[in-house]
């Protein structure tokens, strides 16, 4: 039988201890490992038994997290990083090398945007940036080098969608990396899509509790990876087959790069993954609500779950949900100003997918080093205000936006 | 029957299948673990419908602990 993701939430075969019963995965806060006789220790260095020797490469708790993200996503398997944009850093230069380039969405968080503008192409790769919804333009920036395309599903704050489906079909054998952060494992089915790698910010929608960041590189077992074009991905391939990426991920992010997380933020995450199924379903209904109401009184409003979203149709296809981000346009930088400052239960502040509503002005904080091409490029606007929505009761979130608004 | 499992020689019962074999030798994370069988790594989803033979030779390859593999 197929257990439904709610279940798959709080159930795992084998997630309770054998030896002690605890249904929690204990934090085992601890650097290294002890191994008496030296043989095992040995044995664990050279991948011929199974084991832990320094938490900055592996750890259980941690282990158990990307294990729990694995069985939620139907996926082969999954490394857990610092944070999303280390998760994103170490998937790049796994795939590409210097001298191969990467197709890029335009259409990016800021701090994404940051990191292919500024620290990628310091690694000789070259980053070529598209409309994701442009399927001409993608395919005549591809060519032979070309080791990967990389998308959010849902983009932040614009919310473009890309079509997944057709984006697989042109891109042919050349790995798709979604960062599904604003959808979670819940919103969007990476594997019944083929896409090959999909990224989370789990501080986000997992940990939701504005207490732990982190990320998550799943790698969903679509994808050939004795195609791929780097070739130490190709190498790995010969030695490991389709473990290739997760263990050059695992070589390249944590045992070389040290971008691990830590296991109390693992534990933190694990937590906050019991009720994700229960959250998104209410935090989708509770955004939908917000939305309309924005809608209603003719404030602009871009959300993907209203029909006057420009992809509300393959929204409505690709995703379960909407997702908890929205944007509405007061016009100017003023009157956005006006209305974060009134706010109570609402936070100013940058973070989103959390248990609490939050808004932000993208253009004085995230995006302000950011040129004019690069803000359009964004949806970024003067009178723009980006809300992520929470678990908030959704009459108290419109009372306390009516009041703001006047 | 007879196989060696990382070099070393042990006995098991007949017609086990890898998924079992991982299971008998109770591997901690079978889903961390690459095999090799006489040589050829093994497709995982090989994993369940593979039986192990007499003197076959199997390897386990772990990636967890810090090696490279």
């Amino acid at each position: 039988m197929t257990l439904s993701l709610a279940t798959k939430c709080v159930y795992m075969p084998d997630a309770v201890d054998s030896v002690t019963g605890a249904v929690n995965t204990p934090i085992y806060q601890t650097a290294g490992f002890a191994y008496p006789n030296p043989a095992d220790l040995e044995n664990v260095f050279k991948g011929r038994d199974s084991g832990h020797v320094y938490s900055r490469i592996s750890n259980p708790t941690i282990a158990d997290l990307e294990r729990r993200i694995a069985y939620l996503d139907n996926a082969l398997g999954a490394v857990a990083f610092s944070s999303g944009l280390a998760a994103i850093f170490t998937t790049i230069m796994v795939l590409a090398r210097s001298g191969q380039n990467i197709v890029v969405s335009n259409a990016l968080f800021s701090g994404s945007r940051d990191l292919f503008d500024e620290t990628i192409p310091q690694l000789g790769i070259d980053v070529r940036w598209v409309d994701i919804t442009d399927h001409n333009h993608i395919k005549a920036l591809i060519d032979d080098q070309t080791a990967a395309v990389f998308s959010e599903i849902i983009s932040n704050p614009k919310l473009v969608i890309p079509d997944v489906k057709a984006l697989v079909d042109g891109i042919g054998s050349i790995p798709l990396v979604i960062d599904a952060t604003l959808t979670g494992s819940t919103g969007f089915d990476a594997v019944a899509h083929n896409v090959a790698v999909v990224i989370y910010s789990s501080t986000k929608l997992f940990a939701s509790n504005t207490g732990a960041i982190g990320g998550i590189v799943v790698d969903t077992g679509c994808f050939n990876w004795g195609q791929a074009r780097h070739p130490d991905v190709r190498s790995a391939y010969d030695r490991i087959r389709g473990f290739a990426f997760i263990e050059r991920l695992r070589r390249h992010g944590l045992n070389n790069g040290g971008f691990n997380t830590s296991p109390m933020n693992a534990f933190l995450t694990l937590v906050g993954l019991e009720t994700l199924a229960l959250r998104y379903e209410r935090i989708c209904q509770t955004a939908q609500t917000v939305a309309a109401f924005f809608d209603k009184l003719g404030i602009p409003v871009r959300y993907p779950g209203l029909a006057t979203h420009p992809q509300h149709a393959l929204a409505n296809e690709l995703l379960t949900g909407f997702g908890p981000l929205m944007t509405i346009d007061l016009g100017t930088k003023e009157r956005a100003f006006a209305f974060i400052s009134k706010l109570k239960i609402v936070k100013n502040m940058t973070n989103l997918g959390d248990n609490r509503t939050m808004v932000i002005h993208p253009k004085s904080t995230l995006y302000w080093r950011h040129d004019t091409e690069r803000l359009q490029q964004a949806g970024v606007t003067d009178g723009l205000i980006r809300m992520t929505i929470g678990l908030e009761s959704p009459d108290d979130l419109i009372h306390e936006f009516k009041e703001a608004l006047q | 029957m007879i196989i060696h499992i990382n070099g070393e020689k042990e006995t098991i019962e007949a017609s086990l299948t890898v998924t079992q074999l991982l299971a008998h030798k109770q591997v901690k994370m079978p889903d961390m673990v690459s095999v090799e069988l006489n040589g050829d790594i093994l497709e995982r989803q090989f994993f369940d419908t593979t039986i192990i033979n007499d003197g076959d030779a199997v390897e386990f390859l772990y990636f967890m602990g810090g090696g490279q593999v």
